[in-house]
This record gives structure tokens, C-alpha cells and sequence, in this order.
């Protein structure tokens, strides 16, 4: 006969629910849900509707078919790379259309690309998820590598995305906006969705307390792991890595495609390796010929404020930006000359920065070291300068280069506010330029005037005068410089610097924070506004009003207003719009026309070829407005197109930004930029910056506290999370450590309990300790499982078990009223049966298990 | 007494010495146990079974293909038993072959006229006996297989309104045919209550098989005849030895009307197991661990115990699995607490 017994191994649980059963059941939908929805966030962008939908389908299918795989008579390993082969001969079958001329012809073109695609991302999707799902239902352990692939790749997605600042990705923040939700309640909503799937699944899996239980856990040890990343702080970007601002000279070098520019190249190639040497050999021969161009692009990566070992990448950049111009070398080496006259000069101040820089080897080899304005020196010795109007280069064509160029990063703002200026273009000001010297408009030499610009960077908070606040709004930012300037920049018109720490020293050479009270009102609300200011003492009202003095300029202003009609003609701001329109439609730009050498470059612009570039129309229409009798001066700086931000709050200056143009003074207001556009540009349009570029820098520069007083304030203050996190660390490392001793010690206490325990006590201490003793040793007493099952089971490593637990039964199920002797309660017998057991589970299991086992904090809370 | 029933041959006059003590009990267990081992062999647990529900008061279903030792058995359990009460017209051993022809009044017996002294006398049937096989029970009218279960229930017969008791310790092994099903009648569930275990015998292991073959002449030759029996007094002093000395923790009580809640409470069981089930079962977990030579019953008597005590009374929904999983599973929980309870200080 055959008396059916209870297998050990086969109890394992109660008898579920039919509720119970249904909600197991679930988690085969659930996991395919999770499935498609991670192949979906991968494929997501990658690839036609299709092949995504095919990508879900593959991720679905590979569930089932990786379930059905697990519980066939197959190895997981033979079974997994079944599903491997199948997976293969799918993507070699979706790789047919596209290599196949006769499949491709066959299908059509675009149906051959869409069935490749679909049956490639149907197999990537199934063999990925198919091999995983077998492996995971064989080895349970696994499946941590399926829900970590799930959460790779819902994350993945949002991975730009950080502090709501950028919000990425941008078709559904976009989405989220144009319904009115904040996209970070929608990032959000699905973060929380994706763990509850995730946390469903888990739990669906394992059942009993032992998921519960770790479900409390891991939020603990994430909390854990994100202190102790606050703690440490995360690693920075390697600062001798690429990270695009020298990206491959595919990338960043300009064109070289400017004919008739013999023996640049080979300087060119000579500053690209950052030979110093060469460099320097070709600065001390800068007067003769091109050939100084090298030297210059080694000038410009000294300026930069880069090491030599990281010049290669730095410099390169700064020469993109350089020759930004240039074809090559020769952009270099206007850099060089323009940053050595900066150098020289420090502040060009007053008139003579001209003079320095005719000292200045590239000025002095240019012969007519005319147009050289401070800007060029001061202005940061990059590309920049050469491109706007250094005179050293004589032979070149800095500007077209510089804007057919790729341009190179110059810093990076990041805006506090939202700002969208009327002129849809921003304004960086520098520098202002308000006396006429005869040849050009140099720095205010009057006191008090020209305050809104700053000739150094801050060290400490410096308020400057502000400008009338009506029809301003208030804007502040963050600016990290990333090549060396000479004077900081901020949005017109500034009113305040304060230093900030540098968020990165190996990337960025000085950041600070400026607030500016930016123009609000739009032109067309000025145009009856009066100009000036009454309170302007005399030389001030002169120093802004003084003209040129050539009479033709006063025709040209009569020729400009005669296209409005009269009664506007009483108005100074529409006289000043009537010029700017009529310089928009007679002027042509291009950088090729330097007007060099010529003793008044203005009368060269007006009267000559009308072709010149940003310094040029500036100064002309600087001083057309004077004639016109407003008040007005040239202000130098960089220029961006509101557009560039992109809807983000970081926008990154390039090389080919750097800008002159002219502004007037309109009462109650201030000055007002009133650039010359004009219609006809012989230059070829230049590549648009970088957008990751734009965002990858705007993320390092924000990293930074957000509290301006903060930092003015304090600058050697952390801010208070660290600290906050190293309590919260250390306390938890506490609790672990009081958890992991109270453990040991319960441990200790059950094991050594016998030692002292009376003999009626016996049954329960000893029987105990046998039995944390075993549990050391890997054998737990299983659900359902009696007593004697379990020794019996035992029996072969420690057979006196089965007699210890005969004694512990026989205590507890025994009439209470047996007289004594009882053999049970007996202390001795006791002892020498632990003994016994001891010595009998030393002698089976390995040293290293029950080593393993008498570590294991938490062993004895498993036995039952 | 009518000459023409049979005694056993082995009468013995000297009564034996009372058993008061579980020693002596256990005795009685290792007699048996040796008697009936030396005459059937490979089927020990089926030997343990019979001596358990002996001693436990009850009776046994044995379900099992036709030849595979059932009536040695059962011959050889009413060899081992001495007959110490002779006067009183009751035999050790009784077979009854069940057909469907047969009539209760064969079971139980009849009175018949006597032309000599013109008088109806009372002739007793086959019941009238220690150890009676009811082989292939379910072949047999129901009539016939209520007149025995009436008798197995009460330990009486009535015949023409009148009433005689049975021995006290009538033990019935009832067989049944699993397969060949052709005109029989089932045993409905009230009665299949009444046996105390119903046991699943299969074919006994190869070694068992060969010692079979290599052991027949010796066994027909009388092997194990020369060891001690047990006489029917001694059974039924052990059986009083083992209510009164066995101790059922009220542990164990609980764990016993928690499973049959379980059965009941189970979508898959149409009906549980009931009350008489446990009441049955008390004896024959006493027995059981006797036969281990414990004072106590202990988890473990209740695992051993309950599938062959449960099967037949569980009656399981059309292809909601076999019965021995839903017992399975409705030990768990229970034993489970049995278990942690030996933890608890008392």
C-alpha cells in the first residue's frame, strides 16, 4: 500500500484564494505592460511608428514566449539561446531588405526600410526580453536584471531632465504646456506609475512578507545611496575630456575654404597641435607675414586661460572661434595680435589703446592700425576680436569666416527669469563707447558717465547707477566665462555684479551674477518719447551730442528723414529710426570689407562702397543720430537671437556673437539699442550653436546654489543639504550598526542559553539552539513541515537531532501530570545531546558554510 | 454449541496475564507485527495500518487489484489472534465473498426450523467473528452492504426483531476492486464513514516481489507459526491501555478540528470531513503512537494518519485534483502551528 505522505518539498503555502490566484495571474499582463512600455521608451525617437509598434509587439511576445521556454523540459541556457538564435535569424532576415538589391527593388524603397526596421526592432526586442524572461523564471534572481532593464529605460528618456530645468524630452513637455500642466507633475506622475508597475510586479512575484520586507528596504537604501551621494558629491565631467567644446575639427573648424590664402595652412595645422615653440617662433615673426597667424592662435590658447596640456582641447576651441574665422591660422592670428594689444594695453581706456596697439606687432604690421578699438583688446583676445576688427589682419577676412564658422563657446548665461526682449535679440554690453576722438568713439572720459558697464570682474557685489526703471523689467543671471575676458558682460542695462564661486574650475575661468533692468517696451511706444536727460550737465549733453563734423552728414540725414512723413520728423526717436531704416537699406554687410587703412572709416562706410560690418554701421549711426541731435553712443558686447534659447533658461555665447551697435538715450528710459540690420549681407549665414552644447554647459553652470545673497554673502558656506545628508548618513549608518549588534547579540544569547538553562526549561533553550545551529548550516524547517519531518530530513547530517527533537515533542506533548523522571527535562541528557549534534553537524557540513551561516546576522529569525 | 462450526485449532485454556501498562500494550503491537511480517511480506505500512485500526477499535477498506495478498493478510491477522473465550460460538477468521446474489440473512444469519425439537433455532452468520474479510464489498447488493455496515457500526446483527451482539472485537477488512467497476455498487459516503482508514495499496517493490517468490515454501510450510499470537483478551486490554494512558495534548485536538474546518471551508470539497471522522481518528492516533512507543500523540501521527483517515470521506468537485493535494494542503496551516506550538513555554 501506499500511504500518501506529506513531501516536504511540496509544502510550500497555504491554499491561495481565488482572489488570490486572479491577482498572481496578473502579473503576466503587468510584466508585459512593463515590457512594452520600456521597448517603447527605448525605441521612442529612434525609428519609424512601425518598427516601435513592432518593438512592443517583440518586448510582448518575448514574455510569452520566454514563459512557455522556462517551463519546457529545456536548459535555461539551451532555451535561452534558442530564443538568441531566433532572435538573430529575425534580424538577419530584417537586414535582407536593405542589403538585398533584388528584395529592395522589389519592396519599394521606403517599404523596404520599414520592413527592416520592423523586423530588426521586433527581434532585438524579442531576444532581449524572451532570454531574459527564461533565465528569470529558472533563476528567480535574475529577474532583478528585467525590472533593472525597465528601469533603464523608462528613465532613460528623462535623463536630461533634471531639477525642472530642462524639460526634457521636449514632446512632452510641450504637450504638457499647451494643456496647462506643469510637465514635472507629468514626469512626475509617470515616475510614480513606473514604480507602482514595478513595486505590483515584484510583489506579484514573490509571494509572502519577504517582498513586503524588501520593499520597505529599498526606498531605505536608495535614501541611503542618494546621501552618501550627496555626501561625496558626484563625479564631475573628467576636465581633460572632450566634452564639445573641442569636438572633432570636423566639427568645430571652420571651412577653409577661403581661396587665395597661401601658407596659412600649414600654420594653421601647426597651432592645431599646440606647439608652443612654433607658436612662440611665429609671435616674434608676427610683423613679416602670415606666418604669424600661428603664433597667434598660441597667444589666444595662452589667453584662454588653459593650461598647455589642455590646450589642445581648450585652445582648439577658442581657436574655432578664432579663426572663427579663419580659415585657419590666420584667424589665429588675429587672435593673437588682438589679445597682445589687450594684454598690453590692459584698459585701453582713452584713446591710447590706439597707440598700443600700433605698438603691438599685428597692428604694427597692418600698417594702419586704424579701426582698433579697446573692444578688440580688451574685448576677450579670442576670435572674437580678429573677426570684428583687428587690425593685424590685414589680409583676412575675419568676419566671414567667423560666421560661416562653426563657432566656438565663449560662456554660458544661464537666466534666473524668463526675458524676452522687444527687440527679439539680447544684448550683452561690455563696453560703451561715447567720445569721439576724430577717428572713432572711444570710453566716456567725463565722470559719472557711462556707469553701466563694469571694467573688471566683481570680487564683491557692485551696484551700478540704474536706469530709470519705468518701462524695465528687473532680470537677473549667471555667467560662466569660458574663455579668459578682460571685462564682464551683462544684459543691458546692468545695475548690479556679484561674484559667484566657479561651478567648475577646470572648465570655466570666472563666473559671476549680474541683475539688469532690461528694455520692456517696444519701439513703437518710444516714438513721441523726448531724448536726453535735463539734468545731464553740459559736458555730458556735449560729450553725447558731439558730431562728426563733416556736412555731408547732415544731408545724409536729410536724405534719411525725407522718407517719413513731416509731422514724425519733430520726433528725435523716429529721426533716429528714420536713419536706422535708411542704413538697413543702403548699407551691405560683410566682414570682408575691413576699411582698413583708411583715415576715417566712417566716411569710407557712407561714402564709399557702403559695405563694412557691425563696428562700422555702429559708428555711423552713432553719429548720424548726433547729427540728428540725439543723444548717442556705440556699445560693444555680444548679440544673441532670443530664439537661441530655445524656450531654455541657459544660452550659450559663441565667438561669432561678439557685436558692436548703437544706442540712444531716450528720457526717462535710458539707453535704448537701436541696431543697424542691414538688408543685403554678402556673408554666407553661419551654423547655429550647438544646442546640447547650449545645455550641457548651461547644466554645469547651474550647478550652482541658486541664492545670489547666499553666495555674496558667505562664499565658503555649503549649502545646507551635505550636511543635512551626512546626519541623515551617519544616523542610518547608527541604526544599521544598533540593528546588526542588537542581531548578533539576540544570536549569541540563543546559542549560548543552554549553557545556563534549568532542565525544565531545557526542551525550549536546547532545542533552540539546535536548531539556530542547523539554520547556520542552510536547514530550515519548512512551511508545514512537523517536527519530526524536519529531523528525519536532518537526520543524515546530525542523527542525535532526531532524538533531541523526540525529547523537545515528547515536553511539550506530554501529559503535564507524567511524574517525573521525565527524560526530557533531564539537564545532562540534554547537554550531552547538543553535544552530540554539534559535533555530528561539524563533521557533515563545511567549515566555510557554517562560518557563513554563524555570520549571517539574521539566520536564526528563520527558524521556526 | 453446534459442532459444525469450526473452532480455530489453536485453543488455548491458560488465560494470560492481564495487560495493564502501555509496555505491555506495546507487547501486543510487536506480536502482531512480527506474525504478520513473517506471512506477508513487502507490505509492512499495510501491516502497520491494520494493527493501528485493530487496536483503534475501527475497520479498514482496502482498495487493490485481485492478488496482491489481501486475504493472506487478513488470514493471517486471525492466526495470530487466540481464541480465549471458546464457549462462545465466535471464530478468529471469517471471509465473506460479496455477490451481487447474495442476501443479508447470509451475512448475518438466520434462524431456522428444527423438525427435531420444533423449534426455530438461530443459526449465526459469518459476522459472528474476530477478523472478517468482506472481499469486493461493492459487489454486492446494497441491501447486504448495509446489513454490515450495521453491524460493523454497532456491533450487533438483528435477526427477526431480535437483537445479538457481536463480539467486541469484530474487525472488519472490507475490500474493493478500483478498476473493474462493471455492475457493482458504489459504497455511498455515509457508509464509506464507517471505516476508520480506507488504504491504497500498489503493487510492492521489486526486492519485496523476489522474497515473495523465494519465501512461498517456507510460508506454506507454516513459517512464523511458532511465534507468539496475542490472544483477544490481551487485544482488547491494550485497546483500554491505549485510551486510557495515551495522552492527546489539547494541541493536537485543535490541530485535528482546525484541519476538518480547512476540508470545509475548501471551494474544491463538496463535503468536509466530519465530526465522527474525528472521533474516529482519536483512537487510532493513540494507537499510532503506541506503535512508536510514545506516551503522546504528536504531529506527526496526525500527518500519517490523516490521508488514509480523510480520503474516502472528502468528497472533491469534479476536476478540482486529487484529493490526497486538497489533504495536502489543508494540513499545512495546521501542522504549521502544531509545530510552533512545541515552542511555547508551558
Amino acid at each position: 500500500m501506499n500511504v500518501p505522505t506529506v513531501e516536504p518539498g511540496e509544502i510550500a503555502y497555504g491554499e491561495p484564494s481565488p482572489f488570490g490566484r486572479v491577482v498572481a495571474a496578473l502579473r503576466h499582463p503587468l510584466r508585459i505592460l512593463a515590457m512594452a512600455g520600456a521597448a517603447l521608451a527605448v525605441g521612442w525617437g529612434l525609428s519609424v511608428g512601425e518598427a516601435m509598434a513592432a518593438a512592443c509587439v517583440g518586448a510582448t511576445t518575448g514574455v510569452v514566449a520566454g514563459e512557455l521556454m522556462a517551463r519546457s523540459r529545456l536548459r535555461p541556457l539551451v532555451a535561452a539561446g534558442g530564443v538568441a538564435f531566433v532572435a538573430l535569424l529575425l534580424a538577419w532576415l530584417g537586414s535582407l531588405p536593405t542589403r538585398s538589391e533584388a528584395v529592395a527593388t522589389a519592396l519599394g524603397p521606403g517599404t523596404a526600410l520599414v520592413v527592416s526596421a520592423v523586423l530588426r526592432h521586433f527581434a532585438i526586442a524579442f531576444g532581449l526580453v524572451a532570454a531574459m524572461r527564461t533565465l528569470a523564471v529558472r533563476y528567480p534572481a535574475l529577474m532583478a536584471l528585467e525590472l533593472l532593464l525597465v528601469v533603464v529605460a523608462i528613465a532613460a528618456p528623462f535623463a536630461a531632465h533634471r531639477q525642472g530645468v530642462i524639460a526634457r524630452p521636449l514632446w512632452l513637455s510641450d504637450w504638457a504646456w499647451r494643456h496647462g500642466i506643469d510637465p514635472a507633475d507629468v514626469f512626475l506622475a509617470i515616475g510614480a506609475g513606473a514604480a507602482v508597475l514595478l513595486a505590483l510586479l515584484l510583489l506579484l512575484e514573490q509571494r509572502g512578507a519577504v517582498s513586503f520586507g524588501a520593499l520597505v528596504v529599498l526606498p531605505l537604501l536608495a535614501l541611503l545611496g542618494m546621501t552618501i551621494l550627496e555626501v561625496a558629491g558626484r563625479p564631475g565631467p573628467d576636465p581633460g575630456e572632450n566634452i564639445g567644446l573641442t569636438t572633432p575639427d570636423a566639427g568645430l573648424q571652420p571651412p577653409r575654404d577661403v581661396p587665395g590664402d597661401p601658407g596659412r595652412g600649414p600654420n594653421r595645422g601647426d597651432a592645431g597641435q599646440g606647439d608652443r615653440p612654433g607658436g612662440d617662433a611665429g609671435q616674434a615673426g608676427s610683423g613679416a607675414d602670415g606666418g604669424g597667424s600661428g603664433a597667434g592662435r598660441d597667444a589666444g590658447q595662452g589667453g584662454a586661460g588653459t593650461d598647455g596640456g589642455d590646450g589642445g582641447g581648450q585652445g582648439r576651441g577658442l581657436d574655432g572661434g578664432g579663426q572663427g574665422g579663419g580659415d585657419g591660422g590666420g584667424g589665429g592670428a588675429g587672435g593673437d595680435a588682438g589679445r597682445d594689444g589687450g594684454v598690453g594695453r590692459g584698459l585701453d581706456g582713452g584713446g591710447q589703446g590706439a597707440g598700443d596697439g600700433g605698438a603691438e606687432g599685428g597692428a604694427g604690421q597692418d600698417g594702419g592700425a586704424t579701426w582698433h578699438v579697446p573692444s578688440d583688446g580688451s574685448g576677450q583676445g579670442t576670435s572674437q576680436d580678429n573677426s570684428q576688427q583687428q587690425p593685424s589682419d590685414s589680409n583676412q577676412s575675419p568676419r566671414e569666416s567667423t560666421s560661416r564658422g562653426s563657432p566656438a563657446p565663449l560662456a554660458v548665461v544661464v537666466f534666473d527669469n524668463d526675458y524676452d526682449p522687444p527687440s527679439e535679440t539680447y544684448y550683452f554690453r561690455q563696453e560703451a563707447w561715447s567720445r569721439w576722438n576724430g577717428f572713432r568713439l572711444v570710453p566716456s572720459d567725463v565722470p559719472g558717465t557711462d556707469q553701466d558697464t563694469l571694467d573688471r570682474f566683481p570680487t564683491e557685489r557692485v551696484d551700478l547707477p540704474p536706469p530709470p526703471a519705468r518701462d524695465r523689467v528687473r532680470v537677473s543671471g549667471r555667467v560662466a566665462v569660458l574663455v579668459e575676458q578682460h571685462y564682464p558682460m551683462a544684459l543691458e542695462t546692468a545695475t548690479a555684479f556679484a561674484p559667484m564661486p566657479n561651478p567648475d574650475p577646470e572648465r570655466f575661468v570666472v563666473a559671476y551674477r549680474f541683475e539688469s533692468l532690461a528694455q520692456r517696451v517696444p519701439y513703437e511706444q518710444l516714438l513721441q518719447r523726448p531724448v536726453g536727460d535735463p539734468s545731464w550737465p553740459e559736458p555730458v549733453r556735449e560729450m553725447y551730442l558731439q558730431r562728426h563734423g563733416d556736412p555731408r552728414f547732415a544731408d545724409l540725414v536729410r536724405e534719411a528723414l525725407a522718407a517719413i512723413p513731416p509731422p514724425m520728423r519733430e520726433y528725435p526717436v523716429a529721426r533716429a529710426i528714420a536713419i536706422k531704416l535708411w542704413l538697413d537699406r543702403n548699407l551691405i554687410y560683410s566682414t570682408a570689407e575691413r576699411h582698413e587703412g583708411a583715415p576715417d572709416p566712417v566716411v569710407a562706410l557712407l561714402w564709399g562702397n557702403r559695405t563694412g560690418y557691425c563696428v562700422h554701421f555702429a559708428h555711423a549711426a552713432a553719429l548720424l543720430f548726433r547729427e540728428a541731435g540725439i543723444p548717442a553712443r556705440v556699445s560693444a558686447g555680444f548679440m544673441a537671437a532670443a530664439e537661441r534659447r530655445r524656450g531654455g533658461s541657459s544660452l550659450m555665447l559663441v565667438g561669432s556673437d561678439a557685436h558692436a551697435w548703437p544706442e540712444l538715450y531716450v528720457r526717462d528710459l535710458g539707453w535704448v539699442v537701436l541696431d543697424v540690420t542691414p538688408e543685403r549681407n554678402l556673408d554666407q549665414p553661419g551654423q547655429p550653436p550647438d544646442e546640447d552644447l547650449q545645455r550641457m554647459l548651461g547644466e554645469m553652470a547651474r550647478d550652482l546654489p541658486p541664492d545670489p545673497a547666499d553666495e555674496v554673502r558667505d562664499e565658503t558656506r555649503e549649502s545646507p543639504w551635505p550636511a543635512l545628508g551626512r546626519l541623515l548618513a551617519s544616523l542610518l549608518a547608527l541604526a544599521f550598526a544598533a540593528a546588526m549588534a542588537l542581531l548578533y547579540a539576540a544570536k549569541i544569547w540563543r546559542r549560548l542559553a543552554p549553557l545556563w538553562a534549568r532542565g525544565r526549561t531545557m526542551p525550549l533553550v536546547g532545542y533552540r539552539a539546535a536548531l539556530d545551529r542547523l539554520a547556520d548550516a542552510g536547514y530550515r524547517r519548512r512551511y508545514g513541515e512537523t517536527r519530526e519531518q524536519f529531523a528525519a530530513r536532518v537526520g543524515n547530517v546530525a542523527p542525535s537531532f532526531v532524538e533531541l527533537t523526540a525529547w523537545h515533542v515528547a515536553a511539550a506533548m506530554r501529559d503535564p501530570a507524567t511524574p517525573p523522571p521525565r527524560p526530557e527535562h533531564d539537564r545532562t541528557g540534554w547537554r550531552t545531546l547538543l553535544a552530540r549534534t554539534r559535533r555530528e553537524i561539524r563533521r557533515a557540513v563545511p567549515w566555510w558554510r557554517r562560518w557563513l551561516g554563524a555570520l549571517h546576522p539574521t539566520s536564526f529569525l528563520q527558524t521556526r | 454449541m453446534e459442532p459444525e462450526f469450526e473452532q480455530s485449532k489453536h485453543v488455548t485454556y491458560q488465560p494470560a496475564p492481564r495487560i495493564e501498562t502501555l509496555q505491555g500494550a506495546y507487547g501486543v503491537v510487536q506480536r502482531l507485527r512480527a506474525r504478520l511480517q513473517a506471512q506477508v511480506r513487502g507490505r509492512d505500512d499495510v501491516i502497520e495500518m491494520i494493527i493501528i485500526a485493530l487496536l483503534a477499535d475501527g475497520h479498514i477498506l482496502l482498495e487493490d487489484y485481485p492478488g496482491s495478498g489481501k486475504t493472506t493478510l487478513a488470514k493471517a491477522l486471525g492466526d495470530s489472534i487466540v481464541d480465549d473465550q471458546p464457549q462462545d460460538q465466535i471464530v478468529t477468521f471469517r471471509r465473506i465473498q460479496f455477490t451481487p446474489d447474495l442476501l443479508p440473512s447470509d451475512v448475518t444469519g438466520t434462524t431456522v426450523f428444527d423438525p427435531n425439537t420444533n423449534r426455530f433455532f438461530y443459526r449465526p452468520g459469518p459476522l459472528f467473528a474476530h477478523v472478517v474479510l468482506a472481499d469486493e464489498i461493492n459487489r454486492t447488493s446494497p441491501k447486504v452492504q448495509s446489513a454490515l455496515l450495521e453491524a460493523m457500526a454497532e456491533k450487533q446483527v438483528t435477526v427477526d426483531n431480535k437483537t445479538r451482539p457481536l463480539d467486541p472485537l469484530f474487525f472488519v477488512i472490507a475490500t474493493q476492486n478500483p478498476l473493474d467497476l462493471a455492475g457493482t455498487f458504489p459504497l455511498p459516503a455515509a457508509q464509506l464513514d464507517r471505516f476508520l482508514f480506507k488504504i491504497r495499496m500498489t503493487h510492492i517493490p521489486r526486492d519485496a516481489e523476489l522474497e515473495v517468490l523465494a519465501s512461498i515454501r517456507a510460508r506454506k510450510h507454516g513459517a512464523g507459526q511458532d511465534l507468539p499470537r496475542v490472544t483477544r483478551t490481551e487485544i482488547l486490554d491494550a485497546r483500554a491501555v491505549i485510551e486510557n494512558q495515551v495522552f492527546v495534548a489539547p494541541a493536537v485536538r485543535e490541530a485535528l478540528v482546525d484541519i476538518a474546518n480547512k476540508t470545509r471551508q475548501d471551494p474544491r470539497v463538496l463535503q468536509g470531513a466530519s465530526t465522527r471522522s474525528l472521533v474516529l481518528m482519536i483512537p487510532a492516533l493513540q494507537a499510532r503512537a503506541l506503535t512508536r512507543m510514545r506516551d503522546h500523540v504528536t504531529a506527526e501521527d496526525v500527518q500519517a494518519l490523516a490521508f488514509p483517515v480523510f480520503s474516502h470521506r472528502l468528497e472533491i468537485a469534479p476536476g478540482a485534483g486529487t484529493v490526497d493535494d486538497v489533504i495536502r494542503e489543508c494540513l499545512a496551516e495546521p501542522l504549521e502551528r502544531l509545530a510552533r506550538s512545541t515552542m511555547v513555554r508551558h
